[in-house]
């Protein structure tokens, strides 16, 4: 392994402050973590000066993004999640990376390609034809996560699929939210 | 089964079932570690009531700061008992409290009301 030096702090440094990372995590996504990193998202609120109703939005996006990791992420020792949180020209920014197993992989893909191609009314409709076709299930995962998600941001939602061995993928996830 | 009461936490709401007093409430924030076990509690609770055992009006107030997607589809299950109660007889008035700049709550409320063809009040709170 690869020694750490003042050097590559020095690096790392300038590459958070030129992609605009204001906060940025790498660790086990658990539920304990979660209510740490969600405080330390309204904490920005403050610091940015959020009006209220995009704080809501935000907030809500960050505990989808988050609840999603801790859900169906692959948590392990050397494979970590991160989440960050960025800020760039007026655009707020919640991002999460994680391993899953790649047996989701086009399932995953192809819910956000569709997501993606649709308009505010569309969400809408998917978003309320999901929520009675879930009468009858007791499952916790609605499957509305990241629909709720693009209603939310009211952008398209960015992902990035690479696979990193034989049985896992890393995923990528950016959310834009406008302020 | 008089009253069933849950105190809120960081992560669920506050419940106030209250058959005396004819008064129910959930209020704050909702995003159970597991979603089902919590609201399931609280279906099963209100699929016990029966016109025979009750009678009267009934107040139902939701006051959710925050809920999750998760939380979303069960309270939906939950507004579809009230709306089963409701031909069984027992009448609740349903009030959807939201903050007045919190378009999104008060979006929910009105795809409850559409989706479990019920009357849902929608009631804004100044900020």
């Amino acid at each position: 392994m690869e020694e750490f030096d003042n050097h590559s702090l020095f690096n790392l440094h300038r590459s958070i402050i030129k992609e605009h990372m204001e906060f940025l995590y790498k660790g086990n996504i658990t539920v304990d973590v979660v209510n740490i990193l969600l405080q330390i998202v309204k904490n920005k609120f403050n610091e940015f000066k959020i009006d209220y109703s995009l704080q809501k939005r935000i907030y809500n996006i960050a505990v989808e993004c988050l609840e999603n990791v801790s859900d169906h992420g692959v948590s392990g020792s050397d494979i970590d999640s991160i989440f960050l949180i960025g800020k760039v020209d007026g655009v707020f920014i919640i991002g999460t990376g994680n391993i899953i197993n790649n047996n989701v992989t086009n399932s995953l893909g192809s819910s956000l390609n569709k997501i993606n191609t649709l308009d505010r009314e569309g969400l809408k409709l998917i978003y309320k034809e999901k929520m009675t076709e879930q009468l009858g299930s007791d499952s916790n995962d609605a499957g509305l996560g990241l629909i709720d998600i693009a209603l939310k941001a009211n952008n398209k939602l960015d992902y990035q699929i690479n696979p990193v061995n034989a049985g896992q993928d890393f995923f990528s996830f950016q959310v834009k939210i406008n302020l | 089964m008089e009253v069933f009461e849950l105190e809120g936490t960081r992560y669920t709401p506050k419940v106030v079932f209250d058959l005396k007093n004819k008064v129910f409430e959930i209020s704050g924030d909702s995003r159970p570690e597991d979603t089902h076990s919590f609201y399931q509690v609280l279906i099963d609770w209100l699929g016990k009531l029966n016109s025979a055992s009750v009678h009267g009006d009934f107040k139902f107030k939701f006051a959710f700061d925050y809920l999750n997607s998760s939380s979303s589809k069960f309270i939906f299950k939950l507004i579809k008992c009230l709306k089963d109660l409701e031909s069984d007889g027992i009448n609740f008035s349903i009030d959807w409290f939201y903050d007045e700049p919190d378009v999104d709550m008060k979006e929910l409320g009105e795809e409850y009301t559409e989706l479990a063809d019920i009357k849902i009040n929608m009631i804004s709170v100044e900020v």
